[in-house]
């Protein structure tokens, strides 16, 4: 099997498959860090395919380094291009409303066939209850939680990704942890056993 | 105790190792002198943790990338273009018949250019023609006539029992090539092409050519005739030499409209088939 640099490679000198399997292997990061930022299905398959497009124009500017932080950059940023038109042009939910007014998930696709059904349903409203608590983050405050806590980068690569300074990373992202700490103790039976005994502070 | 907002940066660049040594040793004193803050890491710590645990969506389709997509301009499949150039060929002939036929409508006349083997032929009878034409007009006393011509150029009579049958016998020859210049006029006239034109005026070339020879040299071409003896026919190949063959050769006798047809006919049928094997094989 080839090797990303030269899929990478191949794709400069127009070779769409190669780089068709780039997406294959980066498509589930890209369409995850989507969703938990827009927090729509059907935006974030959007905003993926957009971010896949213009990473394939813009694939002469990739210049080494992680391809995943250089891809992550040109998914938010297509994830925040989708977010302004979202806002300018609020669309009809096609999924029910809570009790509450707010959009509930219809997380069918989340589904694992090999799953128990107890588990699935547990697994469901977790990714649920995450998904809520990171809906009330301000834009670039989810961000940053996003690309640190859920997808594991460091400091330094969320700052390149979002084009902020180390510290504002830092500062942002102690308050987005801070905000998501007090959403989530209300959906403290949903949360793993070690979270759910959880003093106050 | 309030935990300040420094503080929250500190506690969770702490649990990220995102601090120098000097700052993981003040905060690590810290919480030990702090059990509010060591609680708030605890929080931050399991808030991490509960994160990280969320779970993965699977992709609701695949985003593989198309030429549409990326503005690249595909390629048109080749047995497309196969059938487009067939057709092309095809009309191409059409036009190319159509104007064949217009054109020999126009002059009124349907017949072909004759082929070289025709023409050849052609002047291989009228030299044949020109041999034998002497004894016809002999019987038909035309060679009497010739005989008072030759009489007056040699500047005495001619009679029947006449010593001199050099004389007459040059006489027969001027006749002959007479008659066979006679003979490819009316065989030209007949036809009425440039290239029968052409073996005509070849052909009186020669003879003018072979009287020059007769007079300079006459003792070579006045022989006794025995009687009994058979007359040997030259053959064509006297009067037509080689490189005056090969003069005719050259003259065109292929119609272009012809070698259009055959183009346009073959480049028809070859991209026809071809595309019909491309998509056989595809399929």
């Amino acid at each position: 099997m080839m090797d990303l640099q030269d899929q990478i490679k191949k794709s400069l000198a127009g070779d769409l498959e190669s780089f068709n399997q780039i997406i294959l292997s980066f498509q589930s990061l890209v369409y995850n860090q989507a969703y938990r930022i827009i927090g729509e299905p059907d935006a974030a398959a959007d905003a993926t395919q957009e971010a896949f497009i213009s990473a394939y124009k813009k694939l002469h500017t990739y210049r080494g380094g992680s391809f995943k932080s250089w891809l992550l950059r040109i998914v938010s940023n297509a994830c925040y291009d989708e977010f302004r038109r979202r806002k300018r042009k609020p669309v009809v939910p096609l999924y029910p409303e809570g009790d509450d007014g707010d959009e509930m998930d219809s997380a069918s696709w989340l589904e694992d066939p090999s799953e128990k059904p107890e588990d699935t349903l547990l697994r469901r409203e977790l990714s649920e209850a995450i998904q809520y608590c990171l809906d009330r983050l301000e834009y670039e405050f989810r961000t940053i939680v996003v690309l640190v806590d859920i997808q594991g980068l460091d400091y330094a690569s969320a700052a390149e990704i979002t084009d902020r300074p180390l510290g504002t990373v830092k500062s942002r992202l102690a308050r987005a942890r801070n905000n998501l700490k007090d959403c989530l103790q209300g959906f403290k039976e949903l949360l793993p056993h070690g979270f759910r005994h959880v003093g106050e502070v | 105790m309030k935990i300040s907002n420094r503080d929250w940066v500190q506690l969770s660049s702490y649990l990220d190792g995102e601090m120098n040594p000097r700052e993981i040793k003040k905060i690590e004193d810290r919480l030990t002198k702090e059990p509010v803050l060591q609680l708030a890491l605890e929080e931050l710590h399991r808030t991490k943790l509960t994160l990280q645990q969320t779970p993965k969506l699977i992709v609701p389709h695949n985003f593989i990338l198309t030429p549409e997509m990326v503005g690249l301009k595909t390629r048109p499949r080749p047995v497309r273009r196969y059938r487009i150039a067939s057709a092309l060929m095809t009309f191409m002939l059409i036009g190319v018949l159509v104007l064949d036929f217009g054109r020999a409508f126009v002059s009124g006349s349907m017949v072909p250019a004759a082929p070289k083997e025709v023409m050849l032929e052609a002047i291989s009878d009228s030299a044949t023609d020109a041999l034998e034409e002497p004894a016809l007009m002999e019987a038909e006393g035309v060679i009497e006539s010739d005989r008072a011509v030759a009489e007056t150029e040699a500047g005495a009579p001619l009679e029947e029992e006449s010593p001199a049958p050099q004389v007459a016998d040059e006489a027969v020859e001027k006749g002959e090539a007479l008659g066979a210049a006679q003979e490819a006029e009316s065989k030209s006239t007949e036809e009425e092409t440039i290239d029968a034109d052409v073996t005509t005026n070849q052909a009186e070339e020669w003879q003018e050519d072979e009287d020059a020879e007769e007079l300079a040299v006459p003792s070579q071409t006045v022989a006794p005739e025995i009687p009994g003896t058979p007359v040997p026919q030259p053959s064509p190949s006297v009067y037509f030499p080689d490189d005056e063959i090969h003069r005719i050769e050259k003259i065109p006798s292929i119609d272009p409209f012809r070698t259009l047809e055959i183009i346009f006919g073959l480049g028809a049928i070859s991209f026809g088939i071809a595309a019909w094997v491309i998509k056989r094989r595809k399929s």
